[in-house]
């Protein structure tokens, strides 16, 4: 599809329509693009991108964030100017919150920030190293810690005979850093294991 | 915070107090400035170190790190004596005319009803910190506030201590700098002008951060700065999720919505409910306690079970950070789960944090990036083959890699909206936990050691856990099954579950969740109403019944967060109180939360005492000029001798800590950031001008810092933010410390957290970052 | 806010320029858009505008979501409008040669005498462009003065403009349009068809094209169609040229073209972006969207 002299449409601002350009004599002569001039509009490339918005995970005040992502990869991100609190505006950790996420390599491309955690990994009693597992095993092996543990050192009673139903030879430290709905699942997996020694950073 | 961020715009003076707003919420700067272009607010900075909030403050001054409660004493005793309290606000709605027994007195440095317990501290009998009542057990009052017993004549006795001279003289800030800050602040204590204190941990991290904010809090009450817009006791709070993890139980002395722990004492259901208070909101905790049960254990918990209130685990002692690694060191605990958290390096004296993880059978970290938690055995020094503990490192997905929501410092729950997928193997911590708690359950199927709790435990989330199926069930449902609008609605009869009473209301429908809401004022006092969702009901200045006169005028008509029109309640806000009556009867009842109705100026719920006394942090310079305790004496010590001594020529400098703008808390998402690196790409700690030169020092040179419990080597920066203070006529110098590195990530570093103290706040633990001793010398 | 409206003319030709650069054969259509904008920056200081509503009635309007010319109305000179109308039609045929005679002789029509223009001037109070054009047909106007019913149109709302842009600029100067969230103009109701995103904030600002009043609309929801599920709105670039944008909804199917000036790195005049952009609106069509309904667009 050639961008015709009579399919040239409106032009919004000056309300000239395509049809008008015609009637006034002033359309364009070629078919019209960007840039360097004529394309055939089939033959321009678009991408498309979505825009979500998110939270700052960093401090206290809770700065909205727009993310874009393209092909289902973050792009960019910058300050959400719809947030009542920060109205587009972040600070210096806010605005380099990209880089968390991707960094770039010698050939200027992005690429997952090869910090990042991506796989499971245990370190076996007296090791030197890490070794790769996968989830399955991992879940399985920490339950059977977990429940060897606890079978172990779960007080039913205490000694006035009070029930107490507590192993306090397990502990959980949850986070700041993770969500409500995180926090919530955490200390009730800790309640339903009898974990009195459940804590987390706000009290540091 | 009682206010919120925005609100700051709406106040006449802003006392930064123990946080530096510029550098560590950044953002919220503009509010300030907002207030100060539009009405020509105030902006006071009282910090040990010239922050760059400081300087574009309209007033700066010095406190030495520890005598906060010494400061605002002296200005809680300016307003005091000066007579520049807000009288009909102090009358009404405080218990400033409740009368207080007899028996109770103040000695040198402690209250009636003192004991003698371990390590030369001390222990409390409260019976004298109380009402005096009548027969019905109703309290004594004399609204003349003349009778010496009365909480204000009491509270005027013992503020007259804090002169200025004395003030001075413990807190190294000169007294005409102090008169400046105490003239400028206790302006707002006139109706329609407001105040607002926002203070971090800077107040917090002390072993008495509790009565550094009770003193803030009393300061403010006397101003008539509580419930109004433009006031309030704002905590800046440091991480982005702290606030919600509170509220949602993640602490091991409460459950969800602050509900305290079941304890040995208690014995069972009717003996937790017991302790639930007599009179205020509080008396609906059972409801708020059968709905949480319900919403965990489901047709499992009825009231012939007393709703399964036995499967919860009885509290039989302090099990918090510092107790709990305490316990770690001495064997008891074995196994121990550590969700994007960094002890290793954020912990107090943090290098213990990595010795005690050595004790454990098994440790399980979660986290984006390696931190040195997991890597404890990596760690310089440390020899692998002799390391028995087992570590799984879980790889964590990022924020934006996951749904769901957190809960800003104003009690703004706002949702994140997942943007992409997960990197590798990396699952959101809900999936994680959810996974976990299947396994476990699984394990149990086949038997186990009182297995009830966990596979009666309602759990039901999907395959893979789905954040809004969580949401829901703490948002939880009404006796009809629909999703509760609020929490008015719970009962205690098992017809309705909530998993956290606080959160009802912030996702209330699934068409229209108001925690996804996104609209923002463009008319009003900056309530954002429909932004968000705030707890508690979407409320956004709490206590708002104090905004307006007891006929329910508003103290400043230009910002009436409520006000009563002759006939009905109007609203800015969602009111803090019955709006269905005529003011006259909620005059005297503006505080919903405590018994009383009231505000305490005077309090028996804090352990030290009922008012704020100053005491020297754990390590001091000077002995106590106030009186022969030196220090908090119900903290409990932890590692007795762990402490330098008062005055020690070994470690003769005040050591404080703080943070950087361009990077975050332990360091673990900043420092494996290049762009924030390249910005701020190695540790140092900073010294004044005299100092350099006594130690013989310049700008990047390599310097040791040692304290009693460790040593670290760092650059140092030279700089004139931080000078010498003058401490009962004697110069103390102060070295202030970033705490952000560790031996993992991109860049690395000391930890200037190896050096502190494990000491902590008598009713809250949190350890004393904030004031230490120690010594800095060149390197070679 | 900063506002963009009127512009000057040298920035205009600035601007005009970079596009000229990529693409020449936007150049007589520019010489049309600039040869009106200076006849109507010309005569804004002529047009004496006054508003009689005070902030608070403003306020009231705004607030309950209408705009102000939905029942007030806005007093056009008609002398005035004559000459402005004659001058328009004059740089347009010098700009255009190919522009037909007749244009010339429009302001002198007897259609636009005195007597008749206040009713034309009352049918254009209905603010719709095919309303107007019947108008002109029923009347034969455009037979009557061999003109085009488009062309008239066209004329006559590009003559209309500065009468508006003069009551808008005093409208806003008692009140700003901040509490305003509609996908039409809080002044004279036509809806916006293109929006920036503003270079200082990144908020999204609709921009009206007849009194050019600029507001801001979140940037999360259609403005069409209030849709506010973040799944069902996205937005494409033609590769290369990130910051020239087609927001699209997926519920109403409409879409905005959008110029995001924080990627630019500078504000740029969107009637200039709008006749530069016309092949997004092409594309646009091609992945199957509309432009907004209501909107003075058609072709």
């Amino acid at each position: 599809m050639k961008i015709s002299r009579r399919s040239f449409l409106w032009i919004s601002g000056a309300a000239i329509t395509g049809s008008l350009a015609l009637k006034l004599g002033c359309a364009p002569k070629q078919p019209t693009t960007e840039p360097g001039g004529p394309v055939d509009v089939e033959d321009l490339r678009i991408q498309y991108a979505e825009t979500t918005t998110a939270i700052c995970p960093i401090c206290g005040v809770g700065c909205g964030i727009l993310v874009y992502t393209e092909n289902g990869k973050i792009v960019a991100t910058e300050g959400d100017p719809d947030h009542p609190i920060n109205e587009g505006a972040l600070c210096s950790k806010g605005s380099a919150l990209f880089n968390m996420y991707y960094t770039y390599n010698e050939k200027g491309e992005a690429v997952p920030n090869p910090q990042r955690m991506t796989k499971v990994l245990y370190r076996a009693p007296k090791s030197k190293d890490w070794e790769v597992k996968d989830w399955d095993w991992a879940l399985t092996t920490i339950a059977e810690r977990v429940k060897k543990t606890r079978d172990e050192y779960f007080q039913e009673k205490n000694k006035d005979g009070v029930t107490v139903n507590r192993c306090t030879a397990l502990a959980w430290l949850g986070s700041a850093m993770c969500n409500n709905e995180e926090n919530y699942l955490f200390q009730k997996f800790c309640r339903s294991l009898g974990i009195t020694n459940v804590d987390h950073c706000a009290r540091l | 915070m009682t206010n919120h961020w925005i609100d700051y715009k709406n106040s006449d003076v802003i006392m930064n107090f123990g946080g530096n707003t510029a550098e560590n919420h950044p953002i919220s700067m503009k509010w300030i400035q907002k207030a100060r272009e539009e009405r020509g607010a105030k902006l006071i900075v009282v910090d040990p170190r010239v922050t760059r909030t400081a300087a574009v403050a309209d007033l700066y001054a010095p406190i030495r790190p520890g005598t906060n409660i010494a400061f605002l004493s002296g200005l809680i005793n300016y307003a005091l004596e000066n007579e520049l309290y807000h009288k009909e606000y102090v009358l009404n709605y405080t218990n400033a005319s409740s009368l207080i027994d007899p028996g109770f007195g103040f000695n040198d440095g402690l209250f009636t009803g003192s004991k003698a317990a371990e390590n030369g501290q001390y222990t409390y009998d409260k019976a004298t910190w109380a009402y005096q009542t009548d027969a019905e057990g109703k309290t004594l009052k004399d609204e003349t506030l003349q009778d010496p017993n009365c909480v204000f004549q009491l509270m005027k006795k013992h503020y007259s201590r804090y002169d200025v001279k004395t003030v001075s003289e413990i807190t190294g800030c000169p007294e005409d700098k102090f008169r400046e800050v105490a003239e400028l602040f206790c302006s707002t204590g006139k109706a329609g002008k407001a105040g607002s204190i926002l203070y971090a941990m800077g107040v917090t991290q002390f072993t008495h951060g509790s009565q550094n904010v009770r003193s803030v809090a009393i300061l403010q009450l006397l101003l008539g700065n509580i419930g109004i817009a433009g006031g309030g006791v704002n905590a800046q709070r440091g991480q982005s999720n702290v606030q919600g993890a509170c509220d949602v139980g993640q602490l091991y002395h409460i459950l969800t919505g602050y509900m305290p722990m079941p304890k040995d004492a208690e014995k069972d259901f009717a003996g937790y409910n017991a302790t639930t208070p007599k009179s205020g909101y509080w008396t609906n905790r059972p409801k708020f306690l059968v709905s949480m049960l319900k919403a965990w254990y489901g047709n499992k918990a009825t009231s012939d079970n007393d709703f399964c209130f036995d499967y919860l685990p009885k509290l039989d002692k302090d099990r918090s950070h510092v107790a709990m690694y305490k316990y770690m060191a001495q064997g008891e605990i074995k196994g121990m789960f550590c969700f994007a958290d960094n002890p290793a390096v954020g912990g107090p004296t943090a290098y213990r944090k990595r010795e005690y993880a050595k004790k454990l059978d098994w440790l399980v970290v979660a986290d984006i990036f390696e931190n040195e938690t997991a890597a404890f055995w990596k760690a310089p020094g440390e020899n692998p083959e002799e390391i028995d503990t087992e570590v799984f490192l879980l790889p964590a997905a990022l924020h934006f890699e996951k749904d769901g929501t957190i809960t800003n410092s104003g009690r703004w729950i706002q949702w994140r909206y997942k943007a992409q997928e997960p990197l590798g193997d990396a699952k959101p911590d809900l999936w994680i936990v959810d996974r976990l708690f299947k396994a476990v359950r699984k394990a149990y199927e086949a038997g186990g050691k009182f297995p009830d709790p966990i596979l009666d435990m309602v759990w039901d989330y999907g395959d893979d856990a789905d954040a809004v199926k969580v949401a829901m069930e703490i948002n939880g449902y009404d006796a009809a099954g629909a999703l509760v609008e609020n929490f008015t609605k719970l009962a205690d009869d098992g017809s309705t579950s909530c998993g956290s009473w606080i959160y009802a209301g912030y996702y209330n429908n699934e068409s229209d969740p108001p925690c996804k809401r996104r609209e923002k004022e463009t008319e009003g006092i900056g309530s954002n109403s429909k932004w968000a969702f705030a707890w508690p009901v979407n409320r956004r200045i709490v206590y708002n019944r104090c905004s307006c006169d007891p006929e329910g005028k508003p103290w400043n008509p230009e910002l009436p967060v409520l006000w009563w029109d002759g006939s009905e309640w109007k609203r800015n806000d969602v009111p803090d109180f019955n709006a269905t009556v005529p003011p006259a009867d909620t005059a005297q009842k503006p505080f919903i939360m405590t018994p009383e109705l009231q505000a305490r100026l005077f309090s028996s719920s804090m352990a030290e005492g009922p008012f704020p006394e100053h005491y020297e942090p754990w390590e001091s310079p000077v002995a106590n000029k106030m009186s022969k305790i030196q220090f908090n004496p119900v903290s409990k010590v932890w590692y007795p001798g762990d402490n330098a001594e008062v005055g020690s020529s070994e470690f003769p400098y005040i050591a404080t800590s703080y943070r950087l703008t361009e990077h975050y808390q332990s360091g673990i998402m900043t420092r494996n950031m290049p762009w924030l690196n390249e910005v701020m790409p190695e540790m140092f700690v900073e010294i004044s001008p005299s100092l350099a030169g006594k130690i013989g020092v310049k700008s990047g040179d390599k310097v040791i810092v040692e304290s009693k419990r460790a040593q670290m080597e760092c650059k140092v920066a030279v700089t004139p933010r931080l000078k010498p203070l003058k401490v009962n006529g004697e110069e103390k110098e102060i070295v202030g410390m970033f705490f952000h590195w560790g031996f993992m990530g991109l860049s690395k570093g000391a930890s200037a957290n190896d050096l502190i103290p494990s000491i902590g706040d008598a009713n809250t633990t949190i350890p004393e970052y904030k004031a230490f001793l120690c010594n800095i010398r060149r390197v070679g | 806010m900063e506002y963009y409206y009127p512009p000057s003319m040298d920035r205009v030709t600035k601007e005009v320029e970079f596009h000229l650069e990529k693409n020449k054969n936007l150049a007589q259509i520019f010489e049309v858009y600039k040869g009106i904008l200076a006849v109507q920056l010309d005569c804004l200081d002529k047009i004496k505008a006054s508003v009689i509503l005070s902030e608070k009635e403003l306020k009231e309007y705004f607030r309950n979501k209408k705009f102000l010319m939905s029942d007030q109305k806005l007093e056009i000179e008609s002398k005035l409008f004559r000459e402005i109308l004659g001058s328009i039609c004059k740089a347009i045929k010098k700009a255009s040669p190919e522009a037909p005679e007749s244009l010339l002789k429009l302001s002198e029509a007897e259609e636009l005498d005195e007597e008749n223009i206040q009713e034309l001037l009352q049918k254009i109070a209905l603010y719709n462009k095919q309303e107007l054009e019947y108008f002109i047909e029923e009347k034969e106007i455009d037979k009557k003065t061999e003109l085009n019913s488009e062309i008239i149109a066209f004329v006559i709302f590009m003559s209309l403009s500065p009468f508006y842009s003069a009551n808008m600029k005093e409208v806003r100067e008692k009140v700003d349009f901040s509490s305003w969230r509609q996908s039409y103009c809080p002044v004279c109701g036509q809806t916006a068809v293109i929006a920036k995103h503003r270079s200082e904030d990144g908020a999204r600002v609709l921009e009206c094209w007849l009194c050019h009043a600029e507001w801001v609309y979140p940037r999360m929801e259609c403005p069409y169609c209030n849709n506010s599920d973040q799944k069902k709105l996205r937005f494409f670039y033609v590769t290369g040229d990130k910051a020239r944008q087609v927001h699209v909804c997926e519920k109403c199917k409409r879409y905005l073209k959008t110029i995001d000036s924080k990627i630019m790195e500078k504000d740029v005049l969107l009637d200039i972006e709008a006749i530069a952009t016309s092949y997004l609106d092409e594309l646009a069509k091609r992945e199957g969207y509309k432009p907004p309904k209501g909107a003075v667009v058609l072709n």
